[in-house]
């Protein structure tokens, strides 16, 4: 299967997880007045331990594709990304099977980071003068590897939406830790 | 990361009258008891849910991807053979001196990266030349291409002198490509060699960086190596040996 299939699967992916951090925002914010967002947001905080496992598992799968099977090779930054993403994953997975809710508390500051990190790092593929005016014969954080799905979805920005939603969900109210 | 005690809430009600339920908890867990069935089917539902909107997102991504299929743009590299001594590495450091000052360049033969007819980048001949290596891949290439038509079509540029560019890393999956579309779109003026898979002319060049420009006098040897963005004018400066 080409690449471009993989990229606009993740992509999309990418695109799905936007509207997952907005609508889990929005939610959040009309539950006090709305029974309906309260649902949502009481739906969504039960699960949220899997699915968030479920959004770095994605994350850590498409990354590693990107990188062991098109042969995309990852930049300082996108380095630090996968220090930031890889763990969450096993810690994530166990927090989801122990149902440890306090687990938060050590995601939101790792995902934080990879997020600040992501966002440096798309900053600097649009505005290349933030980093050098070279394009290193080895290798540039600068470099897009992908610029035609939707114009604006590249690697750095998947795994910004990727944090996001892992923050989004770990964050949800728990019967064991906000009440 | 937690503590036993901490772990999982009830998922079911605690059965009534239990002694150690106090008011509080009793009344929890009567709400767990209205919200739990809903829970299970929520916690289905949304697992549904997510299966079919990524099954939809993967059906749309080959179906997208098929449709669209892959451009044939001609091949973008070809072998490269390098008579002569392959030129040093330039220092990533502007304040080193360039050992390659001043030493005869070597001479490329390939073709032509727009329709594969052989050329030649012939240093010397009694004319200056500027080489020019460039990769579609690259922003700052993407950024100084125009620029330079923009200096060759102008008044700017000596007219003795022969520029002629190198497309070089070149690699289909990457962006900005084919390489050779590219170029023509930007309207490049003169001729341009396709570097090999194993960009055989950059190294004999001694590329550091992208873009990357090498400067010869009429005798073939090294005047100048650049590497990086450049305004018009320091191109000019750069050409006319006042640039650093």
């Amino acid at each position: 299967m080409p690449t471009r299939t993989f990229e606009l699967f993740f992509a999309l992916l990418a695109l799905v997880a936007i509207v997952g951090v907005v609508g889990l925002l929005v939610a959040r914010l009309l539950a006090p007045r709305s029974d309906r967002a309260a649902a949502v947001v009481h739906t969504f905080a039960g699960p949220a331990l899997p699915l968030a496992t479920l959004v770095a598992a994605t994350c850590m799968a498409g990354s590693l594709y990107f990188s062991e099977v098109a042969h995309f090779i990852p930049c300082t930054l996108c380095w630090y990304q996968r220090i930031a993403m890889y763990p969450l994953v096993v810690i994530l997975a166990i927090a989801a099977v122990r149902r440890d809710h306090a687990i938060r508390y050590y995601v939101v500051p790792l995902a934080s980071i990879g997020a600040l990190i992501s966002l440096y790092h798309y900053l600097v593929e649009w505005f290349p003068k933030a980093e050098t005016g070279i394009c290193s014969a080895t290798l540039p954080c600068s470099l897009k590897w992908f610029d035609d799905v939707f114009g604006f979805i590249s690697v750095p920005f998947m795994a910004l939406c990727g944090f996001a939603l892992i923050i989004s969900l770990v964050t949800l109210p728990s019967e064991e830790i906000d009440q | 990361v937690s503590t036993k005690s901490k772990k999982p809430a009830p998922r079911r009600p605690a059965p009534p009258g239990g002694s150690s339920s106090t008011k509080t908890e009793a009344a929890r867990s009567n709400q767990n008891a209205a919200r739990a069935p809903k829970r299970r089917i929520g916690g289905v539902t949304i697992g549904l849910i997510i299966a079919a909107v990524v099954v939809v997102i993967a059906v749309v991504a080959v179906v997208a991807t098929r449709q669209s299929g892959n451009t044939s743009a001609g091949a973008q590299t070809y072998p490269v053979t390098v008579t002569g001594t392959a030129l040093p590495t330039m220092p990533d450091s502007t304040s080193t001196p360039d050992p390659a000052i001043g030493l005869p360049a070597p001479t490329l033969t390939g073709q032509s990266l727009f329709d594969g007819s052989a050329m030649k980048i012939v240093p010397g001949g009694g004319h200056p030349t500027l080489v020019v290596f460039v990769a579609h891949w690259c922003p700052h290439c993407q950024h100084e291409v125009p620029l330079l038509v923009q200096w060759m079509n102008s008044s700017q540029k000596p007219a003795d002198l022969n520029v002629v560019a190198v497309s070089t890393a070149n690699d289909l999956s990457d962006v900005n490509s084919p390489a050779s579309a590219w170029l023509k779109r930007e309207n490049w003026p003169t001729p341009v060699m396709a570097d090999s898979s194993n960009n055989t002319a950059a190294n004999a060049f001694g590329l550091p960086g992208y873009p990357y420009l090498v400067l010869l006098d009429g005798n073939g040897k090294v005047v100048a190596r650049t590497s990086g963005e450049m305004t018009l004018d320091q191109v000019t400066s750069f050409v006319n040996g006042t640039s650093k």
